[in-house]
């Protein structure tokens, strides 16, 4: 009898115990997904805000008639249709592609800024750019609109993300009412946007680049071929042969690549060649690097022997960086004492034994061509005393630098201390004006700029 | 006594005076060189990401999605940072399914991640990959197909 009880008992405290844990369980489960749930929540109220807060701007900056406002106003645009866009991409609507919609608000925002750039130099808004203005207020006012009639539906169904990312709820709702249904209309109105054309990182212009360095006629499959084999740096006897070959038609740069083993090396060596002219785009060695036995200024020969026997003479290092035993080498053309930044080509060489294991020259394929540089207008001294008095300028040369716009600027370059951190200033040679400044970074193997 | 008083006024304040110059807040803030500025972070999340979803593909192909990543950060239609792409609901399986917690990386996903920061692109821009034998939304098959590396097809 006694037996039964403390065996009841002793079931007794173990449902309770186990009861409990479960209830501590689901509770800090369901404090969990209510976190989620309020984040996804918090980002739609914000794309929402940002959304109307970019229609209501955008009719600012089309109402104001000072250039200064047209600055602040295009700036906060820029600000606001950007949050908007970060919003959207993290809300968990997936069975509906939001690509138009994401792209859109980037556009607005990109544009406002290149805009806001345009006149802070002096250039006013166009009459073109002032239609373009009026379409994105009428845009954005569209999709703010529907983005309430979203918000509605939500209040009124009840609506939880994290049960709609589920499929749960979902069900039970008549598709009328399904709140992401309007996310949909939304993004379908803005798939037949015709493509945005402007002077910035975003333009539709930028996105379908054509290589302008392919020069030569079109080669065969087998002339490729060999083309590759010869490109492997080896030293002595080449063994490599071709083990998988492709033909790449839809890439920028058409391409044919392939593979390469030996059965006395590791590998494989990877590398495309162009169908045009049969240069080669990239290569990579994927052996493995062992310890580092020769010097920097030996391996940047090697890197610079492999260029000159490839068809790349006038090239300029521009930068250096050890990682892993392999030192990653950058160069760009230079031409007539000016440095032409966009034309550039990166080299691997392993350390263990010199060998050339990569090359990246898309780069410069897809940028170099026979280019009229105007004459420099001003002189090295002219830019050193227009720098900012907190900057010791160290060295100046020409310089071909890319802007944002897609467009090329010859400028100065002036490398220049403010205390112990170092800089490259950009000066347009013909203007005078300040095109950028990057900011050199050391990091353990070498330096980048930012 | 009243002179007295206030030549003694007169050195207070003059000491004040001198105590303020001494503080010009000009002066005081001295710039100091950056130092939370490294790449390693980027190179952390790309790492994981292709452990987790091309941990068994050649080479080539981890570089390509660690590449996908990169281009989506220049693409208009995608978030601009590395944290923001990999993390953007639904957009990579091995974060919706935890595997990119689950993974420990090794060399060769680290070394592929630095070449795609360095600059290699064997998928020529693309922006989405994908494996063929797996069923995936039949919207992703209206994008041009660029390359396939291993089992994933790499597209713009």
């Amino acid at each position: 009898m006694r037996r039964w009880t403390i065996a009841l008992a002793a079931l007794g405290i173990g449902i309770i115990l186990l009861v409990g844990w479960a209830l501590s369980e689901r509770s800090s489960r369901l404090a969990a997904a209510n976190a989620v749930e309020a984040d996804y929540q918090r980002e739609f109220y914000d794309l929402l805000s940002n959304t109307e807060q970019t229609e209501v701007l955008l009719a600012k900056t089309l109402a104001a008639n000072s250039a200064r406002q047209h600055i602040f106003y295009l700036t906060e645009v820029w600000n606001h249709a950007n949050a908007a866009q970060a919003s959207m991409a993290k809300l968990p609507v997936t069975n509906v592609n939001l690509s138009a919609s994401r792209k859109f608000l980037s556009q607005v925002s990109d544009y406002c800024y290149s805009l806001a750039r345009q006149v802070a130099s002096g250039r006013d808004v166009s009459p073109r750019e002032w239609g373009q203005l009026t379409d994105f207020h009428t845009r954005t006012g569209e999709m703010a609109r529907d983005l309430h009639a979203t918000e509605a539906k939500m209040t009124q169904t009840n609506f939880r993300w994290t049960a709609a990312m589920g499929g749960g709820v979902r069900g039970r709702v008549h598709a009328a009412d399904d709140p992401l249904q309007e996310f949909a209309r939304i993004n379908q109105r803005l798939e037949q946007l015709p493509a945005m054309i402007y002077d910035g990182p975003f333009s539709d212009a930028r996105l379908e680049v054509k290589p302008r360095g392919l020069t030569g006629s079109q080669i065969s499959l087998d002339q490729a071929k060999k083309t590759a084999v010869a490109m492997v740096d080896v030293p002595g006897r080449n063994d490599y042969h071709v083990t998988r070959s492709d033909r790449l038609d839809n890439a920028p740069i058409k391409t044919y690549s392939f593979s390469l083993d030996s059965p006395s090396r590791p590998g494989p060596v990877n590398l495309d060649i162009s169908q045009k002219g049969g240069h080669l785009v990239w290569l990579r060695n994927n052996r493995l690097v062992s310890e580092k036995k020769i010097s920097l200024p030996t391996a940047l020969e090697k890197a610079r022997a492999y260029l000159a026997r490839h068809g790349y003479g006038q090239m300029e290092l521009t930068g250096s960086m050890e990682q892993g035993n392999t030192l990653i080498a950058t160069f760009a053309y230079a031409n007539q004492g000016v440095i032409h930044y966009p034309d550039q080509v990166k080299v691997m060489v392993a350390l263990d034994n010199g060998q050339v294991t990569g090359l990246e020259a898309s780069t410069y394929l897809t940028n170099h061509h026979p280019r009229n540089l105007p004459r420099p207008r001003l002189n090295p001294a002219q830019v050193k005393d227009g720098l900012s008095p907190r900057l010791v300028a160290e060295r100046t040369r020409l310089a071909l630098i890319p802007l944002p716009s897609g467009q090329e600027a010859l400028t100065y370059e002036t490398r220049a201390r403010l205390k112990q951190d170092e800089f490259l200033v950009y000066v347009n040679a013909l203007t005078g004006e300040e095109e950028q400044i990057l900011k050199v970074i050391k990091e353990p193997g070498g330096e980048i700029t930012m | 006594m009243r002179r007295k008083l206030i030549s003694y006024s007169a050195f207070c304040l003059l000491f004040l005076l001198l105590l303020f110059l001494g503080q010009e807040p000009g002066q005081a803030q001295v710039y100091s060189p950056t130092v939370g500025v490294v790449r390693s972070d980027e190179v952390n999340l790309l790492t994981r990401l292709v452990a987790a979803e091309a941990g068994n593909e050649p080479y080539s192909g981890q570089v390509g999605v660690a590449s996908v990543v990169l281009n989506r950060a220049q693409h208009p239609a995608f978030p601009s940072t590395v944290a923001a792409i990999i993390y953007q609901p639904g957009a990579f399986e091995s974060v919706s399914n935890g595997l990119i917690w689950r993974v420990s990386p090794g060399g060769t996903q680290r070394r592929a991640a630095l070449d795609a920061v360095n600059g290699w692109d064997p998928t020529y821009g693309s922006i989405y990959f994908w494996n063929p034998a797996k069923p995936v939304s039949p919207w992703i098959w209206t994008r041009t197909i660029i390359t396939q590396i291993g089992r994933h097809v790499f597209a713009r």
